[in-house]
């Protein structure tokens, strides 16, 4: 399976500010990645360089095998970009916005169009400008999946959206996964861990880790050590390198395993706490993980 | 193509409620120019105002439709051509600016019974004036700011900074008089330069930074060499241009400087510089005005003081073959330039600029309220405001570059000649394309039933510099008593 996206020592400094430090990852053709991190982690600029609307300071990034500051008039034919604080043509109604965009893409969907403006409940001769905010982002994503794009990149695409919005904009999503490669940035841990097969986490402009959503599942892991109540506990300072955020009370030792194999985990509690009565393991959630990481404030990978 | 019709096409969409208005303040300019003479002078200004400000308006909307600037517009990630777009608002421009007022502007000289075919040269240069001084620049701006607000406050700070300097800046004001047109076309080069190197720039890289330095930095520097081109110079392309149809080094030039300066009422210290010209081997039928005058006194310490005037007051008279200019000017100096003055003795510098005319052509009319059709593109007609004695007469699109004389049967010859401009050029940069002079004509003895005028006509066929150097000059203070000094004389 050939790249979709690439970045390669990706480095964006605003002035004094480092927006991005040094993101390198890869983005396999077909695959629906999501890339998470607190506000102002980069996610944003991150996105904006892959499109090229901005410039990287240093380091580079493909687009479907182009250098993403060549990307022109043919490469768009091929991306859509919906974000959520874009400015859009107000005074065009959702009728006359898809009419206008229809005529710079030859591989435009006219019968695929209609059949998701009527989905999607959106309506036709209403301006852009008196939409609500998941109207918009209705009408952004429609005239992006409308050509078909090989890569779809989506910038925050449910922030703020109600319930039914959201799952709207999903199904909508869900109908092109597997023919186009998707990029999404996202707060909605939730939604991205529904549909997503490859996630990577930006925190202050650091790509922690991006890996395929499965392998990170398995290898994040809830653990709860009860020891024999003779045995004492106390913190300890050589806690292995991949157990995150470590507490122990009494006779419990809990900690969340970030490299987990049951033998290799198993064999590191023997080797620190001798024989113990129970080992619970628990998998986790997105959202757990992420507020484990984001908490932690330590590199995962 | 297909793509620049596309855009061009949404645009006329979007802004169609603007096209309407620039096309009624078009019709409306038509009307204000048109019902009579007496509508022409004043009467279209507030029309023009308001068609300039919907037009930059438009053009301002045009270009924010698809900002340049800024990181959210729509347009950035779909697939447009920069050509095609740059072109679209090009051809809009085109369209619903330049196409209203080039229509306007031909009806109006048509109506006003303009023959058509000699103004179509000043008809497309008019445009080609609005074009760099107006709409590309205003266009340009617009490409470098990111909405209405950032547009107005830029064009605003651009407006603030021009009127800034030419008031404040020492000489800003000066013109050059008849060859000021040679500092306005280093301007419309300038400008059209950095306008077109903007909007090329902006809709092929959106580097709008560099940009915005380039431009900044382009139009400081032109605004410089605006300032600076010396008069000297200016004269030297002037004349070079001119075919000189005959030996101007027949001419004979002389001049007895008589410069005095003087303190008046309140301490106000100024010099006064009169130059009698005496010019003898002027051809037949050529007549001769002096453009301008440069003066510098050097003394003996090495002092250097520099007057330029241009369009010196003039009186003129023919002896005896011989043509006497007297110029006068009197300049405001500093304290310091007055002390200098009482270091004679000086050696005078004196550059004098001429301008001969000659081709006379001559033509009389019967003098009505309605405009008459006369020699050189001009139409002449009788002030309504007052019969005993004013003549008007009007031309399209820039008044010629000719001495231009009108006599009433039995008056003395009244000039409009006062401010003539010697560019080549077909138009000025005017929304009315009709300019109309005055010239009192009176005469009492006449009844305004027979009244003719006599519209005569030189054109400009030389232009002659001719520099003299006067060794041993002392100045001394004017006292209330006639205490000059009358420096030496000298014949080229």
């Amino acid at each position: 399976m050939s790249d979709a996206l690439t970045a390669t020592d990706l480095r964006k400094q605003f002035r004094n500010a480092v927006a991005l430090e040094h993101v390198s990852l890869t983005i396999p053709a077909g695959s629906v990645f999501g890339l998470v991190g607190p506000n102002g982690a980069g996610k944003t600029t991150m996105i904006k360089i892959l499109m090229n609307i901005l410039s990287a300071t240093s380091g580079e990034a493909t687009v479907l095998g182009v250098n993403s500051a060549n990307l022109g008039q043919d490469d768009y034919c091929r991306i859509g970009y919906v974000s959520e604080n874009q400015d859009m043509p107000d005074w065009m109604t959702v009728s006359y916005f898809l009419r206008y965009l229809k005529e710079f893409y030859p591989s435009w969907d006219e019968k695929y169009v209609a059949e998701v403006v009527r989905q999607f409940d959106l309506p036709a001769g209403r301006e852009l400008g008196h939409l609500s905010r998941g109207m918009r982002m209705k009408v952004a994503l429609v005239s992006c999946l409308a050509y078909r794009p090989r890569l779809l990149v989506l910038d925050e695409p449910f922030s703020g959206l109600d319930p039914l919005v959201r799952e709207d904009l999903i199904e909508g999503l869900l109908d092109i996964a597997g023919e186009t490669t998707m990029f999404i940035s996202s707060h909605d841990l939730a939604e991205i861990e529904s549909f997503a097969s490859h996630i990577g986490y930006l925190d202050r402009g650091i790509l922690q880790f991006s890996e395929e959503m499965t392998s990170l599942s398995s290898r994040f892991r809830e653990v709860e050590v009860t020891l024999d109540p003779a045995s004492v506990v106390a913190a300890r300072a050589d806690w292995p390198a991949s157990w995150m955020r470590p507490e122990s009370s009494s006779a419990v030792v809990r900690f969340v395993e970030t490299r987990f194999d049951p033998e290799r985990t198993n064999g590191e509690i023997r080797r620190l706490f001798g024989d113990v009565k129970h080992i619970a393991v628990n998998p986790m959630s997105l959202r757990a993980i992420f507020i484990t990481i984001a908490r932690s404030g330590l590199k995962a990978a | 193509m297909r793509q620049t019709r596309h855009i061009f096409m949404k645009d006329v969409r979007y802004l169609r409620y603007q096209i309407v208005l620039v096309c009624v303040l078009a019709l409306g300019l038509i009307w204000g120019a048109t019902p009579g003479p007496r509508q022409l002078i004043g009467s279209s200004g507030p029309i023009e105002i308001l068609l300039i400000a919907a037009a930059n308006f438009m053009i301002a909307r045009l270009i924010h439709a698809e900002a340049i600037p800024g990181d959210r517009q729509f347009w950035v990630t779909r697939p447009y051509r920069w050509k095609s777009l740059l072109m679209a608002k090009l051809g809009f421009i085109a369209v619903f600016v330049h196409a209203p007022v080039l229509l306007a502007h031909l009806f109006i000289v048509m109506l006003n019974g303009f023959p058509l075919w000699p103004n179509i040269p000043g008809l497309i240069w008019s445009q080609v004036l609005i074009i760099a001084f107006v709409s590309l620049p205003v266009a340009a701006l617009a490409s470098m700011t990111r909405g209405l607000v950032q547009f107005v406050i830029a064009g605003m700070t651009v407006i603030a900074v021009v009127y800034g300097a030419f008031y404040l800046l020492p000489g800003a004001r000066a013109t050059l008089g008849p060859i000021d047109w040679v500092r306005n076309a280093i301007a419309f080069l300038a400008l059209l330069a950095i306008a077109l190197f903007a909007l090329y720039w902006q809709y092929k890289t959106r580097r709008t930074t560099l940009s915005r330095i380039v431009a900044i930095s382009a139009l400081g520097i032109g605004a410089l060499v605006y300032l600076s081109v010396p008069w000297p110079l200016a004269f030297a392309v002037q004349a070079g241009l001119s075919k000189e149809p005959f030996d101007t080094s027949s001419l004979q030039v002389s001049l007895e400087p008589l410069i005095r300066p003087w303190v008046g009422p309140g301490g106000v210290r100024a010099l006064e510089i009169m130059l009698p010209v005496t010019v003898r081997g002027i051809p037949p039928n050529l007549d001769l005005r002096a453009d301008g005058i440069s003066v510098s006194l050097r003394s003996t310490t090495g002092r250097t003081l520099q007057w330029h005037f241009y369009e010196p007051a003039t009186d003129s008279r023919t002896e005896s073959e011989a043509k006497m200019l007297l110029l006068r000017n009197v300049t405001p100096i500093s304290s310091a330039e007055y002390d200098v003055l009482q270091q004679g003795p000086f050696t005078v510098q004196v550059a004098l600029f001429l301008t001969a005319f000659g081709k006379p052509r001559a033509q009389t009319i019967a003098l009505q309220q309605h405009a008459v059709n006369v020699m050189g593109g001009l139409q002449c007609f009788e002030a309504a405001s007052n019969r005993q004695g004013d003549v008007l007469c009007r031309s399209a699109f820039r008044w010629p570059s000719s001495l231009i004389d009108a006599r009433v049967m039995g008056s003395t010859a009244s000039s409009f000649t006062q401010f003539i401009s010697y560019s080549p050029f077909p138009a000025t940069l005017s929304l009315h394309p009709v300019e109309t002079r005055w010239a009192s004509a009176y005469t009492a003895t006449k009844p305004l039933e027979v009244r003719e005028v006599t519209i005569s006509i030189k054109e400009p066929t030389a232009h002659v510099r001719r520099d003299f150097e006067i060794t041993g000059v002392k100045v001394r203070e004017h006292t209330g008593a006639k205490q000059v000094y009358r420096g030496g004389r000298k014949t080229f």
